[in-house]
């Protein structure tokens, strides 16, 4: 069965390019627009990775990542965060709200595979929840 | 001018003045705003062209995955998975390459900010006389998601001039490391 990616961004055409690379790998893609949605979603359906921007309207991804990582469902979950934003200071604040990592806009195709590829073969199984 | 011309002339210099720094304060605000809507133009007509582009990127791509079973339920051709591997590259590169927009997205929306910001401060023209300008100029700062657009703005605030600022931001550029990725 494929994984699950959650992919947060509120921009479409980034949701998009997300979008077509995973699909285009054979995972199952769920899209949302800023981490209130996201958390929404995640809250009542199992995911396998999360994607998220940083800047977003509402939640951002950085209080996304803190809130779901608060959820014991999410505790060993990989959660990314994709973003233009590459102070340090913003790094430390993904850690420290529990982002399994970070990387730079833009992305290339093979390397987001790669990374998510090498995330999820070392993340632990997360417990299937109910739809 | 007689006594009487040279008083009437004296008493009305204050209130030139006012209504000259009102008349400046109004052309500030209007400059302001038209930055503000030719902004918004912009991005409403990129915005729906963009879309467009990705949308039409999803659809090849899921041809292409299509055409990729087609052919290995069929007599496998060479020919045929090169084509694709082809067609699989020039997405990649796509999709890299169309992430500019939301970078330019970005940029637009934090520039529209730092003219909307005092803007709406100058908008009544009696207090604009009265705006703090270190406060707007933290607010608009403070709206700055990328470390090149903070780092422009300091230099700004520097005094540096915008050749000076351009071939700071080439160095940023050429300093940043896009798709690089730090695990935790």
């Amino acid at each position: 069965m494929s994984k699950r990616i959650l992919a947060v961004d509120d921009s479409p055409s980034m949701r998009h390019m997300v979008g077509v690379t995973l699909r285009a790998a054979g995972y199952e893609v769920v899209e949302a627009a800023d981490g209130d949605e996201a958390l929404e979603y995640a809250r009542n359906h199992s995911v396998d990775l999360v994607l998220a921007d940083v800047n977003m309207p509402r939640m951002n991804g950085i209080a996304l990542v803190a809130q779901l990582r608060a959820l014991p469902a999410y505790r060993l979950t990989p959660l990314l965060l994709l973003t233009t934003e590459s102070s340090q200071q913003s790094k430390q604040q993904g850690k420290q709200a529990g982002a399994t990592g970070w990387m730079i806009k833009p992305f290339h195709p093979d390397q987001l595979l790669a990374t998510l590829d090498r995330v999820l073969s070392g993340a632990a199984t997360v417990p299937a929840r109910g739809h | 001018m007689n006594p009487a011309g040279e008083e009437i002339a004296a008493a009305r210099e204050p209130q030139d003045a006012v209504t000259s720094a009102q008349n400046l304060a109004r052309g500030l605000h209007q400059f302001l705003n038209l930055g503000v809507a030719q902004l918004d133009a912009a991005v409403r007509e990129s915005d729906a062209q963009v879309d467009k582009i990705a949308q039409c990127l999803a659809t090849i791509s899921g041809d292409v995955q299509q055409f990729e079973a087609r052919l290995q339920s069929g007599p496998a051709g060479a020919s045929g998975a090169q084509v694709i591997a082809e067609v699989r590259a020039s997405i990649a590169a796509a999709v890299k390459a169309l992430q500019f927009y939301d970078k330019l997205i970005q940029r637009l929306t934090h520039v529209r900010s730092g003219l909307a910001i005092p803007a709406d401060a100058t908008s009544d023209v009696t207090a604009a006389a009265g705006v703090d300008w270190n406060d707007i100029l933290d607010q608009v700062r403070a709206r700055y998601s990328m470390v090149e657009e903070r780092v422009l703005f300091d230099f700004m605030m520097r005094g540096l001039r915008a050749e000076q600022m351009l071939k700071a931001l080439q160095s940023l550029r050429e300093a940043s490391t896009p798709g690089e990725l730090e695990l935790f």
